[in-house]
């Protein structure tokens, strides 16, 4: 009887174990699904962060006009200033440009000479949200000074 | 006998439970580095487009004095003849540089060493921002045609 209550005894404890670390298991398995999905939306928005820098690159409102830019990007000053003041004043305008730039945030910062920050375009629901940001050097140039100055485009996309 | 055959029974039960958590385990592992390459993969447009174009659109910039870089590169390189801002042209070269690299690579934190150097003088210009190991690092290399010989701005890049 005792030796019957003893093997008794082992198979539940064997089964508990089984059971803790199967619950175990489950429990890391979710875990890690959930820190995946996370990063995979991470992802997606800085491919889009991405895609939406080589639009900007290409916009012809943009563009510089004379093609001496030695194959670099290279943007116009004064039709950055432009476009950023009419999508800032025109809300067709604004709604137009969305619907290209989506929820991003995009900048032109002047590196050399100068360190003025042009803002072309905010998605305007962006308070307080996070970003992915991209990077690329242009040649922001001045066609009345025919001067070129070294500028970083940021393209950050709100999360 | 048949005790002898129960107790080895259980401990084949104890080993099967060893065996599955280990293999659970090392299943955990190498999901964790797939998952990591997968990030690195994603940051790659933003260096390599810090990287890549830096270089080139440097060449173009044109500095106060209404000089291009190129020019200046050149000049140093060669004939020493153009003053800018009241510096020869080689110090205002590296001080120019230096600084659009510190605002640039720096910031995104990109360690890298710029070396510009011809086929006589294997170092006309270096700025070592924190240097690199030997055989730890990539170049990037922008070619400078000039009338004397060419020239090159490496961006060597460490790892």
């Amino acid at each position: 009887m005792k030796k019957a209550q003893m093997q008794g005894g082992e198979t539940i404890a064997v089964m508990i174990i089984i059971v803790v670390l199967i619950i175990i298991g489950l429990v890391f398995g979710l875990g890690r699904t959930t820190e995946k999905i996370e990063k995979d939306a991470n992802q997606i928005d800085f491919l889009n962060s991405i895609r939406i820098a080589i639009k900007v690159t290409n916009l012809q409102e943009i563009k510089c006009s004379r093609a001496n830019s030695g194959g670099n990007t290279c943007i116009d000053k004064y039709k950055v200033l432009s476009l950023s003041e009419l999508i800032k004043e025109n809300n067709e305008a604004y709604v137009i440009y969305q619907g290209i730039f989506e929820n991003t945030q995009i900048k032109i910062n002047e590196i050399y000479p100068g360190t003025e920050t042009y803002t072309i375009y905010d998605y305007n629901d962006s308070i307080n949200k996070s970003r992915t940001a991209t990077y690329v050097p242009i040649l922001l140039w001045d066609p009345i000074k025919d001067t070129k100055q070294f500028g970083i485009m940021e393209v950050a996309t709100y999360n | 006998m048949i005790n002898k055959k129960n107790a080895q029974m259980e401990i084949m039960g104890l080993l099967v439970i060893v065996i599955l958590v280990i293999v659970g385990l090392l299943l955990i592992l190498t999901f964790d580095t797939k998952e990591n390459k997968q990030k690195s993969e994603s940051t790659k447009f933003s260096y390599e487009q810090l990287t890549g174009t830096f270089g080139s659109t440097f060449m173009e910039t044109t500095a106060p004095c209404n000089e291009i870089m190129r020019d200046m590169i050149s000049d140093c390189a060669f004939s020493k003849e153009i003053i800018c801002e009241q510096e020869e042209s080689c110090e205002y070269i590296t001080y120019t540089l230096e600084e659009i690299a510190n605002k640039t690579l720096g910031l995104a934190g990109i360690n890298h060493t710029i070396k510009i150097s011809s086929n006589t003088n294997e170092s006309i210009i270096i700025i070592n921002n924190t240097g690199c190991i030997e055989g730890n690092s990539i170049t990037k290399t922008t070619p400078i045609a000039t009338s004397y010989e060419p020239i090159r701005l490496d961006l060597i890049i460490c790892k």
